[in-house]
């Protein structure tokens, strides 16, 4: 079929004027504002643009008009069919929505042997077996792990350290795979681990089970030894050892390595980030600490977000010159926040969207039973704080879980389109909502110090 | 842009001051959304009065300490309320306005993807299905304003 295009008068101005598409705005400084859409696109333009477009006062002659359809704020007869695309794009960014929870992380023991001054978790001496998952537990967790609507699961072994409970991790396993196959679901399966009891047998069991493995890696030896104490004081050479190994024996791409900011790291961004590079990563996550467990506990770790920024950005830059010289290094937080601004394309991060990742992306099965929204639900429970227990897999239903209480509390914080504050906010699209972080650092659920860490930047 | 406000009322320490605004010009719901901006620096208490809205704005702290060793008097934080005050108004308007279009386009980006059992009434030019109860496809694009 020959296509041809319109006529030119097709694309000349509308006499019918123009109408307005939702859209937000802020002021940047004393001349520019940023206007943006429902779905993220963004333009920067004269102050006063959002007033004008308002008040009708904007002509189709001048230079912002065209930038202010093709960026979806305004349209005319001669863009309206282009909507169509709006809607595309809307879809696609709140396709993470889809499926419902997908992550499904498992605490199998609060077991440790280190004494990690950041941990979140309330950590158990290793002989303490009774901290260990028992087996109705871990039936009743993969039972309802399965009954998600996601085709696609993804099942996390964490702790504690894993490891040290490898039986139980084995019968979730020898439950879990069947049960996905019979449904048709695909089955991911990521154990995190510090690797300190990483034998060739297990090695041996993950390749044959296509298990990856998840580590800390915190920097160079002084500083990761110093954040994760073990007996022997040698956590860096256990990790380092147990990462060497996995890769030789589950392939390079199967194991991955995240690191945790913590005073001492702030000091030292291109030291941590060379470590990485030696490690030959390709990816590296500079994450500032979360306020949980033992990392409030412990006063050495705690930093204000402006000093983590400065950390930050330095890092950054360290990792520009890296990449300059030939080294591919992705910092992740920047991906993220750049395919948010850049691009429709939903993230995967639970921590940073909206609605928010607590329980509708993420669920998280405690030792005892005890479903919580969130990881960081768990540390607050673990502190005494059991806001965010929404049920136990022994006596709740799944839709017991998810009409409980505490799950209905959450939701009415998980959409920053509704909160206070952030239903106006520009900013909107690249941010989330995180009742468990705002409850945990401001007593209450639906507070933006997000908004506020981010709209501090400058743009 | 010019924006008239009523006259302002300063206490002696220039800690708080009353802002009088016109409530043809600016909506409750525009001051209160103006006002949460600055929850964390200002209290505010909003009154009604005729036709008038009178915002008491007033400091927080209104003396040096360790955490804050500069306080900005109550005027300084004027010109940011007034900006603020207008923001909130065209938000309030943009929202107003594009209410239906918006909720059109969340539509059809579900109905898409096979949530809805059934197409979401209207088109773009006419949000609310007025003009036009009779067409089947899930959106009409029409050439025409519906002004």
């Amino acid at each position: 079929m020959a296509r041809s295009f319109l006529p030119i008068t097709d694309f000349a101005p509308s006499k019918a004027g123009y109408r307005l598409l939702p859209f937000r705005f802020h002021r940047l400084d004393k001349e520019t504002e940023i206007l943006v859409n429902e779905c993220g696109e963004f333009l920067l333009a004269p102050l006063g643009t959002a007033e004008r477009a308002v008040r009708r006062k904007l002509t189709s002659a001048e230079d912002i008009y065209p930038s202010l359809k093709a960026k979806h704020f305004i349209y005319d007869d001669y863009s309206s069919s282009l909507l169509d695309v709006l809607a595309s794009k809307y879809r696609t960014k709140f396709d993470f929505i889809h499926g419902s929870t997908k992550l499904h992380i498992l605490v199998v023991t609060l077991r440790c042997d280190h004494s990690c001054h950041y941990c979140q978790v309330s950590r158990q001496t290793v002989n303490k077996g009774e901290f260990d998952m028992p087996q109705d537990v871990a039936a009743a967790a993969v039972n309802m792990m399965l009954q998600s609507p996601s085709p696609h699961l993804t099942l996390e072994l964490q702790s504690g350290e894993p490891l040290l409970a490898f039986d139980t991790i084995k019968y979730i396993i020898s439950i879990a795979k069947p049960g996905a196959a019979r449904l048709g679901k695909e089955l991911d399966i990521v154990i995190t681990s510090n690797l300190a009891f990483l034998t060739d047998d297990i090695l041996d069991y993950c390749k044959s089970e296509r298990i990856k493995l998840s580590t800390s890696l915190d920097g160079p030896e002084f500083i990761h030894n110093a954040n994760r104490p073990r007996p022997g004081g040698d956590s860096y050479r256990v990790a380092i050892d147990g990462i060497k190994r996995a890769r030789r024996v589950l392939g390079a791409d199967q194991v991955a390595a995240l690191m945790t900011t913590t005073q001492l790291s702030l000091q030292h961004p291109n030291e941590i980030i060379d470590e990485y590079v030696r490690q030959s990563f390709h990816t590296i996550f500079l994450r500032p600490i979360s306020p949980y467990g033992f990392a409030i506990k412990s006063h050495r770790t705690g930093y204000q977000m402006d000093a983590f920024l400065d950390f930050y950005l330095a890092g950054l830059d360290h990792i520009f010159e890296i990449n300059k010289k030939g080294y591919n290094l992705v910092e992740i937080y920047t991906k993220i926040l750049l395919q948010k601004i850049l691009t429709p394309e939903g993230t995967g991060y639970v921590d940073l969207q909206s609605p928010s990742g607590a329980g509708l992306n993420v669920l998280v099965y405690n030792y005892d039973g005890d479903v919580y929204a969130t990881d960081e639900s768990r540390m607050l429970a673990e502190m005494g704080d059991h806001t965010f227990r929404l049920g136990n897999v022994l006596t709740h239903s799944r839709a017991k879980i998810f009409t409980s209480p505490a799950f209905v509390n959450l939701l009415q914080a998980a959409c920053n389109q509704s909160l206070p504050g952030c239903s106006d906010c520009a900013f909107q699209p690249y941010c989330g909502a995180d009742p468990v972080y705002h409850h945990a650092t401001q007593t209450a659920t639906s507070r933006m110090q997000h908004v506020h860490d981010y709209t501090s930047i400058d743009v | 842009m010019s924006v008239q406000f009523g006259p302002v009322e300063f206490d002696d320490q220039h800690t708080s001051a009353i802002i009088s605004i016109d409530k043809k010009i600016y909506s409750k719901s525009a001051v209160l959304r103006a006002c949460y901006w600055f929850g964390k620096d200002l209290y505010c208490h909003l009154k009604e009065r005729g036709d008038l809205l009178e915002v008491t704005v007033g400091l927080r702290v209104s003396s040096p300490t360790l955490d804050q060793p500069k306080v900005r008097k109550i005027d300084e934080w004027l010109p940011e309320i007034y900006d603020a005050l207008l923001d909130s108004q065209l938000r309030i308007e943009i929202q107003a306005e594009t209410a239906g279009v918006r909720e059109l386009i969340v539509a059809k980006a579900f109905a898409e993807s096979g949530v809805l059992e059934d197409p979401p009434p209207g088109t773009f030019d006419d949000p609310v299905a007025r003009s036009d109860s009779k067409s089947s496809d899930l959106v009409r694009i029409s050439t025409r304003s519906s002004e």
